[in-house]
C-alpha cells in the first residue's frame, strides 16, 4: 500500500466517526451574508466592550459644505425629523447636530439602496443584545 | 455508458412507507424488469433498508462508508482507493444491491454547510454519475424524512421525486405543500439547477397503507388522486405481511403466493404496477 492508498483509507474510516457534535458548525443559508451578519455583530460587541472606536471619520468637502450649510440656515432639524419618518423612527430634533443628519442620511441611504445590508445590520443587532443579555 | 434511471424517496415526515416502498419497488423492478438496481440509504442510522433485507446485523459498521461521498476528500479517497464502490455495494438476497446508512451521515450534513452553494448539493449526483452509471439501470435513494443537505443531495441527483403518504400521518395543508416546497427548491436555487440541468421534480405519489373498508383511506386516495392527477400512484393496501415479512428481513415479492392475505397480494400487485408506472415515467426515452 502507498502512502496516498494509506492516507485514502484512513480519510474513508474517518467518515463514520463524524458527528453533529464533532464537526464545524457552519452557516446553513447564503455564506457571505451569514458572514455580514456575524462581522457586524462582533464589531457591535467589540465596540460596546470599549474595544473598537465608535466614531467614523469621512473626509468629504462637499459634503461637509452641505452639513454646514443647513446649519447655518437652520434646516438640520426638520431634516432630521423627515430622515427619521423614513426610517421610522422617533428622532429628537431638538439640538440636532451636523453629526445626527450625517448618521440619518446614512442610515436611510442604506435602508433605500440596500435593504439586505440594512436588515443585516438589524439582525446583527438583535445578535449583539441576545448575546450580551446570555452573560448574564 | 447505461441509461441509469434515478428516483429519491422522499418526504418530510416518518412512518408513511418510504423505505418500505423504496425497497418493494427497487425488487419489483429487479426481478420483473430485470434491471439492475442500487438502493442507496441515506435516512440515518437506523439502516431500515438494510433490515429491510435481513442485513442489519453484517452491516451495521459499513467497511466503506457512504458518507464519505460528501467529504472534502471524496476525490483524493476515490482517486486512491480503486474498489470504493466494490466496498460500498452489498448484495440482497432479492435483486437490488444495497449501500447501506451510517454513522457519519449527520457529520457531513453538517460539513456540507460549509462548501459553497454551487457545490453543496451536486456531490451525490457527481458520486452516481462516475461511479455508478457504469453500473447500475436503476438508482433509487432513501431520503431523510426532513429538508437537510443530505436530502437535497438525494434530490438533485435523482431528480424524480417519489413521495408516499398515509391516511392520518398528513394534513391537508402538508399535502397542499408538497409541491410549494420542490417549488420553493427549484426557485431559492435557480442558477444553480440551471448550469447543471437539474429539475427536481414530483414524479409519483402513492397513497400506502390504504384500508379498503374505511371512509378515511377512500377520502384520502380521493384527496391525492385530485391534488395530483398526473403522480397519484395505485394506492398500496395496508397488510399485515408486509410488517411480518420485514420482520423476516424480506419483501412481499419473497413470499409465495400461499403465505400471503389477500391484503399482502393486492399491496404486491400495487408496488408491481406502481413500478412500471414509474419506469416509463423517469425513463429518458
Amino acid at each position: 500500500m502507498t502512502n496516498d492508498e494509506e492516507a485514502a483509507e484512513e480519510l474513508l474510516q474517518e467518515s463514520k466517526g463524524k458527528h453533529r457534535t464533532n464537526t464545524e458548525a457552519a452557516p446553513s443559508q447564503d455564506g457571505e451574508e451569514q458572514n455580514r451578519t456575524e462581522a457586524i455583530k462582533n464589531a457591535l460587541l467589540a465596540i460596546e466592550a470599549g474595544d473598537s472606536p465608535e466614531n467614523i471619520n469621512v473626509r468629504d468637502a462637499r459634503l461637509k459644505a452641505l452639513l454646514v450649510g443647513l446649519e447655518e440656515a437652520g434646516e438640520l432639524s426638520e431634516i432630521a425629523g423627515t430622515l427619521g419618518e423614513v426610517l421610522d423612527t422617533d428622532t429628537d430634533t431638538s439640538d440636532v447636530t451636523q453629526s445626527d443628519v450625517a448618521r440619518l442620511l446614512m442610515r436611510v441611504g442604506l435602508q433605500e439602496t440596500l435593504p439586505e445590508v440594512y436588515d443585516d445590520a438589524t439582525e446583527a443587532r438583535r445578535q449583539a443584545v441576545l448575546e450580551q443579555t446570555d452573560d448574564f | 455508458m447505461r441509461n441509469t434511471r434515478t428516483a429519491a424517496f422522499y418526504v418530510g415526515k416518518g412512518g408513511v412507507g418510504k423505505t418500505t416502498s423504496a425497497a418493494h419497488m427497487g425488487v419489483a423492478a429487479a426481478r420483473e424488469h430485470g434491471l439492475d438496481v442500487v438502493l442507496i440509504d441515506l435516512s440515518g442510522t437506523q439502516n431500515d433498508l438494510a433490515t429491510q433485507f435481513g442485513l442489519g446485523d453484517s452491516i451495521e459498521d459499513p467497511d466503506a462508508p457512504i458518507s464519505a461521498v460528501f467529504g472534502d476528500d471524496w476525490d483524493f479517497i476515490a482517486e486512491n482507493i480503486p474498489d470504493i464502490v466494490d466496498r460500498m455495494v452489498y448484495e440482497t438476497a432479492e435483486g437490488p444491491d444495497l449501500i447501506p446508512s451510517d454513522s457519519g451521515l449527520s457529520g457531513a450534513d453538517n460539513n456540507l454547510a460549509s462548501a459553497p452553494v454551487e457545490e453543496r448539493y451536486l456531490k451525490l449526483a457527481e458520486f452516481v454519475e462516475t461511479h455508478l452509471t457504469d453500473r447500475y439501470d436503476l438508482v433509487i435513494f432513501d431520503l431523510p424524512g426532513k429538508e437537510d443537505n443530505i436530502s437535497l443531495n438525494g434530490i438533485f441527483a435523482a431528480e424524480h421525486i417519489v413521495t408516499p403518504l398515509c391516511p392520518g400521518k398528513f394534513e391537508r395543508r402538508q399535502l397542499e405543500n408538497l409541491r410549494e416546497d420542490l417549488e420553493s427548491i427549484r426557485g431559492e436555487l435557480a442558477d444553480v439547477l440551471e448550469t447543471h440541468d437539474v429539475y427536481p421534480h414530483l414524479a409519483m405519489v402513492i397513497p400506502t397503507m390504504i384500508t379498503g373498508q374505511t371512509k378515511q383511506s377512500a377520502d384520502f386516495v380521493e384527496e391525492i388522486e385530485d391534488a395530483y392527477p398526473e403522480a397519484a400512484a395505485e394506492p398500496v393496501a395496508k397488510s399485515q405481511n408486509i410488517s411480518i415479512l420485514q420482520g423476516q428481513g424480506k419483501t412481499l415479492f419473497a413470499a409465495s403466493d400461499d403465505e400471503l392475505y389477500a391484503t399482502g397480494k393486492r399491496a404486491r400487485d400495487a408496488y408491481r404496477t406502481n413500478t412500471e408506472t414509474l419506469l416509463e415515467a423517469i425513463s429518458h426515452d
